[in-house]
């Protein structure tokens, strides 16, 4: 299942010297989208505050497709593409809200994340059950 | 009939932009809401490439805060929005309201007045037909979004702003602005917030002492006057003063001014109080910055 997860706008100070959105901005809207993917199968923030565990980025994948400039609108569209018991794979796919266009397409490849003992650790299984749940079929991509 | 209201932002909260005491920045706020106030332009035509090749663009005249719950890093929230009022003569009344997506509590209301203005970015220009109609259609009374109480009154300035406290000299940075050179919101608040550590000093408060001591100070309520653009290159002062004190909210004035020319490019009233960073709760002013701000409310 694909949610909204990021509303925003390409700030000038985001562009660069070609005139565009530096990649490094692709990358931080992804990392603000990957919160609200997760409070979807019940990563939320309180989750993370109180049980001290989160999904930590090993690995991703981006295929920039579309240039954005300053002022331009942003939608981000996420959902789970793998789960394990350790493991998450969220997709993440931005569009220009204007023009429809489809602007970056990412795959992030996450391991539960201990945040104090800073290890892998399993998944909470009811988690694990929702993540499952909401799998994207591969059509979705 | 309730007018639309839309969804218009949704992002999460940031390390990066919490300040000392553990919350969201005031400043990011008005960031989070400017952008969102693109999304809801955008469906009244003023899509992005629109807005590049126009002559007119969006500035905003006017601008109320109100915040009312903590955001803090690792958060998620929306943003939603809708058409308060268009007037013929180019202001657009709008809102927006932030709320905590986890916990659906609603954590900032805006209420924005916004003018369409020509290439000098003051100049009222009227709206182009299709956004004046397309501003109407979507206009009403707004039921998910009440308005808010007015800002308290307070006790009008009896001194000029150049009599007042300097707290702020800086100047106004090309990556602050625009394609055009002017700053958003954000740089604005950007500066009171600075203004305001300086205001604390003249109160014998150090932010550092302040802090030890299980305080901390937090912003309830913006009412802002957008008088002029702010431009790259700017040399501007900020002048503060206080206006009222009550048993645990004190209102403060900071007029942003052209040094140059000492003209007026902002004015906002503050209102604001301390609270306990363990409990996360307000507290009565501590006595000794009463006595401070007192002197101060008498213009010492």
């Amino acid at each position: 299942m694909l949610i909204e997860t990021h509303l925003g706008r390409v700030a000038p100070g985001e562009c660069d010297h070609l005139g565009h959105m530096n990649v490094q901005f692709y990358v931080s809207k992804v990392s603000d989208a990957a919160w609200h993917v997760m409070a979807s199968i019940g990563i939320t923030p309180a989750f993370i505050r109180e049980r001290r565990q989160a999904p930590a980025a090993v690995k991703q994948e981006i295929a920039y497709l579309r240039e954005l400039r300053a002022g331009d609108l942003l939608r981000m569209d996420s959902g789970v593409l793998e789960a394990s018991e350790k493991r998450l794979t969220f997709y993440h796919r931005l569009t220009n809200v204007e023009t429809g266009q489809v602007a970056m397409t990412s795959k992030v490849y996450t391991v539960n994340m201990d945040l104090d003992a800073r290890r892998s650790t399993l998944l909470d299984p009811a988690i694990l059950a929702t993540a499952l749940e909401r799998l994207l079929p591969e059509s979705a991509l | 009939m309730s007018a639309p209201t839309f969804i218009t932002g949704r992002g999460a909260i940031n390390s990066w932009e919490c300040d000392q005491w553990g919350h969201l920045n005031v400043q990011f706020y008005l960031a989070k809401a400017s952008d969102a106030q693109a999304h809801l332009a955008a469906r009244l035509g003023l899509m992005p490439s629109r807005l590049r090749s126009s002559a007119g663009s969006l500035m905003p005249a006017t601008d109320r805060a109100l915040f009312k719950r903590e955001l803090r890093a690792g958060d998620i929230f929306f943003i939603r929005s809708g058409v308060r009022a268009v007037a013929a003569d180019g202001t657009l009344d709008i809102a927006s309201r932030m709320v905590n997506q986890e916990t659906g509590i609603e954590s900032a209301a805006f209420e924005t007045r916004l003018r369409w203005v020509g290439p000098d970015r003051t100049t009222p220009l009227p709206w182009p037909d299709d956004v004046a109609a397309a501003a109407a259609t979507l206009a009403g009374e707004l039921a998910e979004l009440q308005r808010p109480q007015p800002m308290a009154d307070v006790l009008p300035m009896q001194q000029q702003p150049e009599h007042l406290l300097l707290t702020y000299r800086g100047s106004v940075e090309a990556w602050e602005c625009d394609s055009a050179g002017v700053a958003p919101p954000r740089a604005h608040i950007a500066r009171f917030n600075d203004a305001i550590t300086h205001l604390f000093r003249a109160m014998k408060i150090d932010r550092a002492e302040l802090f030890a001591s299980g305080l901390g100070s937090a912003a309830l309520d913006y009412d802002i006057a957008y008088h002029r653009p702010l431009r790259s290159g700017t040399a501007v002062e900020i002048r503060s003063g206080m206006l009222a004190l009550s048993d645990k909210v004190f209102h403060l004035v900071h007029y942003v001014l052209d040094s140059a020319s000492g003209e007026v490019i902002t004015t906002i009233v503050v209102a604001a109080l301390f609270f306990d960073l363990a409990a996360r709760k307000s507290v009565p002013m501590p006595a000794a910055v009463r006595a401070e701000a007192q002197r101060l409310l008498a213009g010492a």
